[in-house]
């Protein structure tokens, strides 16, 4: 459910990697309380767009603000990144990754994660090193969604897990989502995840071609999300 | 600020710690089982190798440690968490910066007592022989030539750390897409080398400064070297500073995390 406030605001945002352009003029104002889809194909600029909103990637054109702030300290505090690849220590354990985000993040629940980690069948004590690809997947999920953040930001959850596991992430997003939150996933794997969506984005070779209300999509087009996307990126 | 950097260096730490302890329980325990005055025994021998062994890779560690831990942790995937906490970027890099000074503070503390173990079973020093020379290491610190190479001991390996930091960080731009290793190596070398130049250039100009009647009335040698050491020891100072902005400035405003 969509309310007034605009959360995510970002105005001709272009970045080039050498001559290789990443995204080129981006217009894009998200409001709070959507869950948003971020889809193109691999290459497409969503990663790049992802890193842009979480302070990875600094030199780019435009202007991007999050909740009235330009990036920084004051919107990482209020954006929950999961990348699409594991970032933690070989050395850490659960327990050490639990207490850094405690420490660090004022609005890290520590019980709601033990909670879902006690869901994914993970323990404090386990080391990182030692979980398998899905668990430390999922590890990290229990850690963002575990943070009461104003925009969370997830880059292809699903990706690289088994069908059942995808259920299971997406439960667990849908069942820790709280509607005055925002969520922004980005993602090519449309059609196990196109029913959580409230809008969805499509971005092809860096631009945005489509921004719209998922249900506005479906009476006007009287397709899936999903079928909108293959014919929209068929090579 | 504070509590931040407190959280930030509680982490440096953990993560850095694994890699000393082992080391420094070797070294101290290869000095108390070593007896300089031995019949030259095999066992001995091999003690006085682990010892060596133990304190040259102490030495290596350090900078592998330094410049490995920062890599990682800053700009490979452990960056995604780094570089994605709500911290300002000061506060990253003087965290990091005030860790690894720590441990080389603590190494070369590790050194010295290992050494002094060695030199008092050597001469079969009783306790009133070890509370002479603390005397007189305490006295030392009355003369001004112990601030000085305090000074240097603070200032110097801040600096070198800092200038690996800066390297590191500015090859992590859109500037530099590929090689970023070598091309890091290379910036820290040529900006060693344009920093001794500077050096040069200034001690022979301020050797010039002190060539008048009054200087040449007192001992010319000792004041001139003593003022140039002050004046180089500040400059270390600055170039640390400089270093230290640099490095914040490229994480605010260029950074590139591939």
């Amino acid at each position: 459910m969509e309310n007034n406030e605009m959360l995510l605001e970002i105005t001709g945002l272009s970045k080039a990697y050498g001559k290789k352009i990443a995204l080129h003029n981006v217009n894009l104002n998200i409001h709070s309380g959507q869950i948003v889809g971020l889809l193109g194909p691999n290459g497409s600029g969503k990663t790049t767009l992802i890193k842009v909103l979480n302070g990875l990637l600094k030199d780019y054109d435009g202007d991007v603000k999050i909740n009235g702030n330009p990036i920084g300290p004051k919107t990482k505090s209020i954006v929950s990144y999961l990348p699409d690849e594991p970032y933690f220590a070989d050395w850490m354990h659960a327990k050490d990754a639990l207490s850094l985000f405690c420490d660090l993040y004022e609005d890290f629940d520590y019980s709601r994660a033990l909670e879902l980690m006690k869901r994914f069948q993970l323990t404090e004590d386990m080391k990182i090193k030692s979980m398998s690809k899905g668990m430390k997947e999922k590890f990290q999920l229990a850690l963002v969604m575990s943070r009461k953040a104003r925009l969370i930001v997830l880059d292809e959850p699903i990706g690289g897990v088994d069908p059942a596991a995808r259920e299971v992430i997406l439960d667990t997003i849908l069942s820790n989502y709280r509607e005055d939150q925002t969520i922004l996933i980005a993602t090519h794997l449309i059609a196990d995840i196109e029913r959580i969506f409230d809008s969805v984005v499509f971005i092809k070779e860096g631009n945005v071609v489509l921004d719209k209300d998922v249900e506005a999509i479906r009476q006007e087009s009287g397709k899936s999300i999903d079928e909108l996307f293959r014919e929209e990126f068929r090579c | 600020m504070l509590n931040h950097l407190l959280k930030l260096m509680k982490y440096e730490l953990k993560c850095t710690y694994r890699s000393f302890g082992l080391v420094y329980v070797v070294i101290l325990a290869a000095s108390f089982f070593l007896t300089p005055n031995s019949d030259g025994s095999q066992a001995a021998m091999i003690l006085a190798m682990i010892y060596g062994i133990a304190i040259g890779t102490l030495v290596v560690m350090i900078f592998v440690t330094v410049i490995r831990n920062y890599y990682t942790s800053m700009f490979q995937k452990q960056g995604y968490l780094t570089q994605t906490l709500p911290v300002k970027s000061y506060e990253l890099i003087s965290s990091k910066l005030l860790i690894a000074y720590f441990w080389i503070v603590v190494s070369v503390l590790i050194i010295i007592i290992s050494t002094f173990i060695i030199a008092f079973k050597a001469n079969n020093a009783s306790f009133n022989d070890i509370l002479e020379v603390i005397r007189q290491l305490l006295q030392a610190t009355m003369d001004r030539d112990f601030w000085l190479i305090l000074g240097y001991f603070i200032i110097t390996p801040l600096e070198a750390i800092l200038l690996f930091y800066l390297t590191m960080t500015a090859v992590h731009t859109k500037y530099v897409r590929k090689h970023r290793v070598l091309i890091g190596i290379a910036l820290y070398f040529v900006i060693s080398y344009a920093v001794s130049y500077v050096t040069d250039v200034i001690l022979s100009l301020s050797s010039g400064a002190f060539d008048t009647a009054f200087y040449q009335s007192v001992s010319v040698v000792q004041f001139r070297s003593e003022a140039q050491t002050w004046m180089m020891l500040g400059f270390s100072a600055v170039l640390a500073v400089v270093y230290f902005i640099g490095t914040c400035y490229i994480l605010d405003h260029k950074l590139e995390i591939e």
